[in-house]
């Protein structure tokens, strides 16, 4: 009933969109990805993101996706309904403002974004997350920063699109050992507590990068997994400072934040890992102290900290809450976990992580 | 009978729990002693059984055992870990 509501709705918005239909099946992982758009930059944009997972040997499950564009916002087929309830409201760090609202019977997930000159206008994305389906309504998307559109607007929707697939999104980078892509390692801290830095610093050192902020996490039958969902990574020109060879980044160009934009790819040639075993996880932070400094965690204080930094300030269904908090709780069985201050300054941050994996010597 | 409130998630690692409430988004630790009357506040057992059991596991006199979990359950109370419906210690001992 639900689902073919939402078809119904689906239908009328791409009956009601202008241009042709533009159809292609990607994936993500081991989940099947239809997507529809009536734009053919968006089918770029979604090639580029998804193109790099091949198909898998096994289906877990299927998704459609679609996508449709119209001038202006008030022509989306689809708005958030007046008996809505607003769940959170949030400014992104390129200050647009994007509010999550429920339906009044929690079936039907709504993000809706402020236009922002310059950085995007007005969008509207509506999920099923037990219907398998998702519409993202886009207003003029040409006038969108790119990055904008993958990071913020189509990323978010794939995240809660695949979420019933097991998959939780997490933000943190995820490297693997130098030595063995099977032992994997989560850095995780809020912005600024130095996960990029030392995550790029670790695949300078050889590590395999799986994510430099935002990965996904599922548990394969009892092993937590750390699956990439964005291949694009961030640099500030501080971190450029520390690691010589990323210095040819300096030559890409920044944002408003001073952030150079490449992708994993560019940072290690032939790096094509996209999933690892969490094996460590590591809470850095950053300190004026001259020496960096490890501390072991008990598994209690692991989970405390995953819980602090993972779930404890997210709006969530229960039963969300409790799913996450359940993978939570055996990531901490699971991995050791550490506590990393890193002097400012120093290179010595993934020596240390790169020591605790599993065969260093 | 006191009860866990059933709205608060929890895990036990290395005998030791970590509670989350989800509505305030708060996450509480438990020792071993806190741990074990936790798991024991599931609406069948009296708080004298939980002195008891408290007493077979760890060195401490019953009366010292209830006492420690009259100041434990006065936290919980405050925190809103603890079904709303039980005032007392007192009522169920």
């Amino acid at each position: 009933m639900l689902n073919s509501t939402l078809l119904d709705t689906l239908n009328k918005a791409a009956s009601h969109s202008p241009g042709p239909l533009l159809c292609k099946t990607l994936f993500f992982h081991d989940v099947r990805i239809t997507c529809q758009t009536n734009h053919p930059t968006i089918l770029d944009i979604l090639d580029e993101m998804l193109g790099i997972y091949p198909e898998p040997l096994r289906v877990r499950g299927e998704v459609t996706y679609s996508i449709f564009c119209y001038n202006p916002a008030s022509q989306f087929p689809v708005q958030v309904p007046p008996d809505r309830r607003c769940t959170e409201a949030v400014r992104l760090l390129t200050r647009t403002k994007l509010k999550y609202y429920l339906s009044a019977d929690y079936t039907l997930q709504y993000h809706r974004y402020s236009a922002l000159p310059l950085v995007n206008e007005a969008a509207l994305t509506v999920i099923s997350p037990h219907g398998n389906i998702g519409l993202t309504q886009l207003e003029m998307p040409e006038r969108y920063q790119a990055k904008f559109l993958r990071r913020y607007v189509l990323l978010i929707a794939l995240g809660q699109l695949t979420r019933p697939f097991g998959f939780e999104p997490c933000h943190a980078a995820a490297i693997t050992a130098p030595w063995d892509n099977q032992q994997g390692a989560l850095i995780i801290g809020a912005s600024g507590s130095g996960k990029t830095t030392l995550s790029l610093g670790c695949a300078v050192a050889r590590s395999g990068l799986l994510g430099d902020d935002l990965v996904m996490l599922r548990n394969d039958a009892h092993l937590i997994n750390a699956y990439t969902i964005m291949r694009e990574v961030s640099v500030r020109s501080d971190s450029l400072d520390l690691w010589q060879a990323l210095s040819f980044l300096r030559a890409f160009p920044a944002d408003d934040r001073d952030k150079h934009y490449c992708t994993i790819e560019e940072i290690r040639t032939g790096a094509t890992r996209i999933t690892a075993p969490i094996r460590l996880l590591i809470f850095p932070s950053l300190s004026a102290d001259k020496e960096s400094r490890l501390t072991p965690l008990s598994k209690v204080s692991t989970l405390q900290m995953l819980v602090d930094e993972c779930l404890s300030k997210k709006y969530m269904y229960p039963q969300a809450q409790e799913r996450l908090f359940s993978l939570l709780g055996t990531l901490s069985e699971q991995a050791r976990g550490y506590q990393l201050v890193v002097a400012r300054g120093t290179t010595d941050g993934p020596r240390i992580v790169q020591t605790l994996f599993t065969g260093s010597s | 009978m006191l009860k866990r409130n059933g709205t608060v998630l929890w895990r036990e690692l290395d005998g030791e729990a970590v509670l989350l409430d989800p509505a305030e988004g708060c996450t509480y630790n438990l020792n071993r002693v806190g741990t074990l009357i936790w798991k024991l506040i599931d609406g069948d057992h009296a708080a004298s059984d939980i002195a008891s059991a408290i007493c077979q596991e760890f060195e401490v006199e019953h009366e010292q055992a209830l006492q420690d979990m009259e100041h434990l359950f006065d936290e919980m109370r405050q925190h809103k870990l603890l079904q709303s419906d039980v005032s007392s210690l007192n009522t169920i001992v």
